[in-house]
């Protein structure tokens, strides 16, 4: 067990640049944890020098993901106490708590509160740790799951699975679709086309669609041409780029080999 | 499923991405931004991997037994969803996963009894009674019923 709590120092800088990447993600109200999430996944797999191990045990799949998790919660409480706008779902409950006590979020609340607001950085800090430690006791009880026989456990899953499609909108016809859409994942996954994009897209797509709308009604065209914009399609094609080059290197490599 | 699988996959993509551009083509102007951005760079994308893989001559050969197992995996999962189609989570959830301890992995009645009680008391008792979710009672079961 230890030896996985180690595996977060000996991934120091994947640590450090997904608990930044998450603390940024959270800082923008609606993205929410998923979307932080399976962004750190995706650098992970891309800056790792075993990306096929992802999905087959490797650690850094592990630790991106949940890393950002976690680090997007300090991010989301920004917005949250500053404007009033909750960073993620935690962070709305958050907002109705203070409404219920009479606490009115906004700029203000640095000058009229500030005894609360370190109250909630340090609250949130210290949670974090009890939660660590909680769970570093509780992990030996936990992961004998791990021991459990998969034909016990894949029924359960199933029938789960299913009845978690069902409830999402209380329609049967979702289990039909959850039949097509398991049919495409697992020919997608025998061919190694990669499924995260998906979930990203299902995700992120209402709110770039919501956002993209905005923008062309408050700017027009002339909003792609802005410095933010141009930062972000440059980083869009450059990590496209990098990641083309990656994939190219290894052919190089044997290319060379064989000569 | 060497080769046609991974063509199929691939010809799958293309023609989600084609079927994506030619419906946002009859949205409304605005409408249709986001799903083009996306859409027509997938387009391409897919298209020069469909070419890619047919040029291709050593596709990647997948190990018999592997896929067989997948394969009478993914048939379960087929079956399980019509047979909660048809009667329901509360009574085709315990069933069906007795049926599928039994015929694919033979496990003993006491285990199957033990699983299919504690699935049925999953699901009508934590989600049904303590959650006071509406569990779906199956379409047959529902003309039998009421």
């Amino acid at each position: 067990m230890w030896d996985g709590v180690l595996d977060v120092f000996r991934h120091w800088g994947l640590t450090v640049r997904t608990s930044l990447f998450g603390a940024v993600v959270g800082l923008c109200p609606g993205l929410g944890g998923d979307a932080a999430s399976w962004l750190c996944y995706g650098h992970a797999q891309q800056s790792s020098k075993t990306p096929e191990l992802f999905g087959k045990g490797a650690v850094e799949g592990v630790i991106a993901p949940e890393t950002a998790n976690n680090s997007k919660e300090g991010g989301s409480l920004v917005p949250t106490l500053l404007f009033g706008v909750p960073g993620s779902s935690g962070m709305a409950i958050l907002l109705g708590a203070f409404l219920t006590l009479g606490i009115q979020p906004g700029p203000t609340i640095i000058n009229d509160n500030l005894p609360l607001v370190w109250s909630l950085i340090w609250a949130l800090a210290v949670a974090n740790v009890l939660c660590a430690i909680v769970l570093i006791f509780a992990a030996p009880w936990l992961s004998a799951l791990a021991y459990m026989k998969a034909s016990l456990m894949l029924p359960f899953v199933l029938v789960l699975a299913l009845l978690g499609c069902f409830l999402a909108a209380g329609a049967w016809e979702n289990l039909l679709l959850l039949v097509v859409l398991g049919g495409i994942g697992y020919m997608l996954k025998r061919h190694h086309w990669p499924r995260p994009p998906f979930v990203i897209g299902v995700i992120l797509g209402p709110i770039a669609g919501d956002s993209l709308l905005k923008s062309l009604a408050i700017g027009g065209p002339a909003y792609f041409l802005r410095p933010i914009s141009l930062v972000l399609m440059f980083m869009i094609f450059a990590s496209i780029a990098f990641y083309i080059w990656r994939s190219r290197k290894p052919r190089t490599l044997v290319l060379i080999d064989e000569h | 499923m060497s080769i046609d699988g991974r063509l199929f996959t691939s010809g799958m993509m293309v023609t989600i991405f084609a079927a994506m551009v030619l419906m946002a083509l009859t949205f409304a102007p605005g409408a249709r931004t986001l799903p083009l951005v996306i859409g027509i760079p997938g387009l391409i994308v897919t298209l020069i991997q469909f070419v890619a893989e047919l040029r291709e001559k050593n596709p990647e050969k997948i190990d018999e037994e592997t896929r067989r197992r997948e394969i009478s995996m993914f048939g379960w999962f087929v079956l399980f969803t019509p047979g909660i189609l048809l009667f329901g989570f509360i009574y085709a959830g315990p069933l069906l996963l007795a049926l599928y301890l039994r015929v694919s992995w033979k496990e003993s009645w006491l285990t199957i009894g033990i699983s299919a009680v504690l699935l049925w008391a999953i699901l009508d008792g934590i989600f049904q009674r303590a959650l006071g979710l509406a569990v779906f009672e199956g379409l047959i079961t529902q003309l039998i019923l009421y």
